[in-house]
């Protein structure tokens, strides 16, 4: 009995994978898997930021654009000046530009390891990368697969980082919120183009 | 035989005292030497900053041949050993605590130092401005880079400094904190050492520091490897100085063999070599007590002496028949003698009138020690002979060659056309005959200089080919001329004339213009009552600027900065490469990146009267034209002069033609076979000019073969032998990795073989010869 018990359930494991993977909580390797099989996507987000610094928060709008798997674009739109910033991360390099005369900020993540911890925080995360993850950061996942969340608190280097939040179901991302070092946070829910 | 006791008795008091005085002097290896003496005031820039420039200070240094890690914990232990070391100026490989203070320093004075304080900017309209694009700031992707510096900076005086700083370059890149090559493959480091350039045992002494701190950072296979000025002075200083042992040895060893298998007496070997060392050392002395030093490279010129000093005792003993005293010999030979030393003399006499002190003292020591040994061989070596000293018995070897030589005469239309096709070829060339590129003269070899080069742009560091220098009186009127320049050349980058620049007025501006910043900025309370005012509306939190007023407060009362502020940072080695004392004033230099239309830059500097515009590149090569030009023409002027005390002494034309032709003919080959090489070095130009001074020689005992015929067999085996001892002298030169060695060794070499051969052939010993056999039994 005990053996085909095990059979059975082996059995409806095999037959309903979603649908148990649904109402179980979630896994880390889960979500990994599911962001796996995202190549390309690109979004709208919008971002709070809420600054010791202010009063209410700055608000910016703009697109997002992955490309697995280490490729991430993030364009702002234009703002009341008519100035668009691309922030563009690339393996392990940060770029800033602002497409005006001054030559774009590139950063790398060994030259500047807090902008390192950022950067890889975002690239693992979106690329599925659940090993990277687990290396630099303690790792929480909660929610089940149809509505999971994910908090990475870095394991060093927390000034421009403390923790990140991200939101998603399934294999698409919802939200990222931020808080650095300072106690200042980013609130941004991204909302996906069709593909 | 009083006379020739006094004789000896003056060679020995001046020998030792040369002696004595040679001892003691101090041998110099700064290659500045070999720059001219009347410089224009942008090659006074030039020498001056490869005498003790900042450039002349820097070491680059590399650790490679273990991975990255590894290669980066070995940097950082290094570079912490050398930090401790007073004989560094400066070590820089990456690692931030070298910045600390330079980031200390900007942000404790942003508001002396920046350029871009006006007291508009603290209006509440100017205030607006820069709050409203602080908030947009804050919401971009680079907002964390202001986030720490609002509260204190909201004009951003700090990023703006730091963005000058960096010159809009990010600087090498880097792996765990250290600096590393794009390939990762080595580890990067910038030192400075405390030595001048100059100063090439401080050098050596700083160098073999590193490479004792490298040996116990625990380097394991990891490499070492060292560029930049200091290094290639030292190694040029090892590498001459052990040319010149080496080779002079060499050089000695060869003349000696050939001259003990000739006369098979060691005592006659020795007593060879009596007026070659005379002469060295009055020639040494006598350049010491010119110069006050003597360069290592007229001190390798030594060896060459013995290729031609030798030749005098050569003479004097080939051409003494067994049973005939060496005085005969003298009387017979002195005329000869004394016209040969004469027309040397005259050749070289050229090099004392070059501007070049390197070339003057060559030129000194050659008519020295020639002057010497030929006097030494007249006056004292006969005092010295042994009374039963045999001579040497004409052999059948000197009967063998004489005959060979009589073929000579059907080969002269061979010479005429052999010279004409020569001078053709050197006249056909595309390119110019000439080197014109200075890298050709430096001792750097070219895997060295590419070594260099790579670990350069690796590091990023400044090659420096566009200076603007300005000299004033006093620091302070020299930073107000650098604002006034610089006033006028950042208009230029927005043009695209220039890519950027570096000011000393960056580290330390001018007072005047301190004063002013502090004039410009408002009083704690008035800024306050304008901040209050810009920031109505704005979502700023109230009193978040309480910095800011505060540190305004500060600067608009505090001390003015002074050079002594930038003590410890690394920002104080660029000042004192752009800010140097001079014993006539003060030199300040701007340095221009990216340069695309300098006749631009021309013209912005041209209302300042004392601005001189310097291309390094271009102002080293002219100085080598300078260079060339004057030697060409004092080499012209040496063999006018040599052809002018020719004719007065021969008298006669077809004697003289026969003379300058055979010596013509030697120098064109002798030029067409090194341009078969390639390039032809200044070098090569003293060269032939020696080839000039030690060929007449050999013409002119042809010519005075006429009145003896009989002796020519013997004439010939002593001219052989001399010739032999020459291209011995100055073929081992031509080993030398040294190019002045080099270049000076190669054409003697061949130029004096050609001469001997040419002179037989044009000046007919074969008649001379026939004659004489004639009148034997």
């Amino acid at each position: 009995m005990k053996l085909s018990g095990q059979t059975v359930l082996v059995g409806l494991l095999a037959a309903l994978p979603v649908h148990a993977a649904q109402t179980a909580p979630v896994t880390l390797d889960q979500i990994m898997t599911a962001l796996r099989t995202v190549k390309h996507v690109e979004a709208r987000y919008i971002e709070h930021r809420y600054l010791h610094a202010l009063r209410s928060p700055i608000e910016t709008r703009g697109t997002l654009r992955f490309d697995a798997p280490a490729h991430l674009e993030k364009t702002s739109d234009p703002a009341a000046n008519g100035v668009a910033e691309r922030l563009t991360i690339d393996g392990d390099r940060l770029t800033i530009d602002r497409g005006t005369a001054a030559s774009p900020i590139v950063l790398t993540l060994h030259e500047h390891p807090e902008i390192g911890v950022l950067v890889e925080s975002i690239r693992a995360t979106l690329s599925g990368d659940g090993d990277a993850l687990r290396r630099s950061f303690d790792v929480t996942p909660s929610g089940t697969i149809s509505e999971w969340q994910l908090v990475l608190q870095p394991r060093t280097q927390q000034g421009l980082l403390r923790w990140m939040r991200v939101s998603g179901y399934a294999e698409r991302i919802t939200a990222i919120d931020t808080q650095d070092g300072e106690g200042d946070r980013s609130e941004m829910s991204i909302v996906e183009l069709p593909r | 035989v009083t006379a020739r006791r006094v004789a000896i008795l003056i060679w020995i008091t001046v020998i030792a005292a040369s002696a004595l005085f040679v001892a003691r002097l101090q041998i110099d290896t700064d290659m500045a030497a070999f720059l001219p003496r009347s410089a224009s005031p942008a090659q006074r820039v030039l020498v001056d900053q490869f005498r003790d420039g900042v450039v002349s200070r820097l070491v680059l240094v590399a650790i490679e041949g273990v991975p990255t890690d590894k290669s980066a914990a070995i940097s950082k232990r290094l570079a912490g050993q050398l930090r401790g070391n007073p004989d560094f100026v400066a070590v820089e490989n990456g690692e931030d605590s070298g910045f600390e203070r330079d980031r200390d320093f900007l942000w404790s004075n942003r508001y002396l130092l920046s350029d871009r304080i006006e007291s508009t900017l603290f209006t509440r309209a100017g205030l607006r401005g820069v709050l409203e694009h602080d908030l947009a700031e804050l919401g971009s992707a680079s907002g964390f880079l202001l986030k720490q510096t609002l509260a204190a900076d909201p004009t951003g005086e700090m990023l703006h400094l730091i963005d000058q700083q960096q010159g809009g370059g990010a600087g090498p890149a880097r792996h765990d904190g250290v600096w590393v090559s794009p390939d990762g493959d080595r580890t990067l480091m910038l030192l400075r050492l405390r030595a001048a350039g100059s100063d090439i045992d401080g050098a050596q002494q700083s160098l073999a520091a590193i490479r004792s701190a490298f040996a116990h950072a625990d380097p394991g296979t990891a490499r070492l490897v060292m560029t930049g000025p200091p290094v290639f002075a030292v190694a040029a200083r090892d590498r001459i100085r052990s040319d010149a042992t080496r080779l002079s040895a060499l050089a000695s060893l060869l003349v000696a063999g050939a001259l003990l298998a000739v006369y098979r007496s060691p005592r006659v070997l020795a007593l060879a070599f009596v007026p070659v060392v005379s002469g060295g050392l009055v020639g040494i002395a006598t350049v010491g007590l010119a110069f006050r030093t003597i360069h290592g490279i007229t001190l390798g010129f030594g060896a060459t002496l013995i290729g031609e000093a030798v030749d005098y005792a050569v003479y004097l003993f080939t051409q003494t028949a067994p049973d005939s005293p060496v005085e005969r010999t003298l009387e017979r030979i002195w005329p000869t003698l004394r016209l040969g030393v004469l027309t040397s003399i005259c050749g070289f006499s050229a090099m004392l009138l070059s501007s070049f002190e390197g070339f003057a003292q060559l030129g000194l020591f050659t008519i020295t020690g020639l002057a010497v040994a030929v006097c030494v061989t007249r006056w004292v070596l006969p005092g010295l002979i042994p009374a039963r000293f045999a001579g040497v018995r004409q052999s059948q070897t000197m009967l063998r060659i004489a005959t060979l030589a009589t073929g000579g005469r059907h080969l002269r239309a061979g010479v005429v056309v052999l010279a004409v096709a020569a001078a053709a070829s050197l006249a056909a060339g595309k390119s110019n005959i000439w080197a014109d590129d200075l890298n050709s003269l430096s001792p750097v070899s070219p895997a060295e200089q590419h070594l260099d080069q790579s670990l350069r742009r690796d590091v990023q560091a400044p090659d420096a080919a566009y200076l603007i220098v300005v000299r004033q009186t006093d620091q302070e009127t020299a930073l107000e001329a650098a604002e006034r320049l610089n006033a006028a050349l950042v208009p230029l980058i927005r043009q695209g004339a220039i890519a950027g620049l570096d000011t000393p007025t960056r580290y330390l501006p001018s007072l005047a213009a301190q004063r002013a910043r502090q004039a410009a900025l408002p009083a704690p309370a008035v800024l306050q009552v304008e901040l209050d005012a810009a920031l109505e509306g704005l979502p700023f939190q109230p009193g978040l600027f309480a910095p800011f007023v505060a540190a305004i407060g500060g600067a608009r009362s505090g001390p003015p900065v002074s050079r002594a502020d930038l003590d410890g940072t690394s920002l104080s080695l660029r000042l004192d490469s752009l800010l140097v004392p001079r014993e006539d004033g003060w030199v300040a230099m701007i340095s221009l990146r990216g340069v695309t239309a300098p006749e631009v830059v021309g013209q912005a500097i041209a209302s300042e009267p004392s601005a001189v515009l310097v291309n390094l590149k271009v102002e080293s090569d002219r100085l080598l034209g300078v260079y060339l030009q004057e030697g060409i023409s004092l080499a012209g002027l040496g063999a006018a002069a040599i052809v002018l005390l020719l004719a007065a002494n021969l008298r006669s034309l077809p004697r003289l033609i026969a003379v300058t032709a055979s010596l013509a003919a030697a120098v064109v080959v002798t030029l067409a076979v090194l341009h078969l090489g390639g390039q032809l070095s200044i070098f090569n130009l003293f060269g032939v000019l020696l080839v000039v001074a030690i060929g007449s020689n050999y013409c002119l005992f042809f010519d005075r073969q006429r009145d003896d015929p009989g002796g020519m067999p013997r004439v010939l085996a002593s001219l052989l032998l001399a010739n032999l001892c020459t291209v011995a002298g100055f073929g081992v030169l031509a080993l030398s990795h040294t190019p002045v060695l080099h270049d000076l060794g190669m054409p003697v070499a061949i130029g004096t073989f050609l001469s001997l051969i040419f002179a037989t052939i044009i000046m007919s010993p074969v008649r001379i010869f026939r004659s004489a056999n004639a009148a034997k039994p």
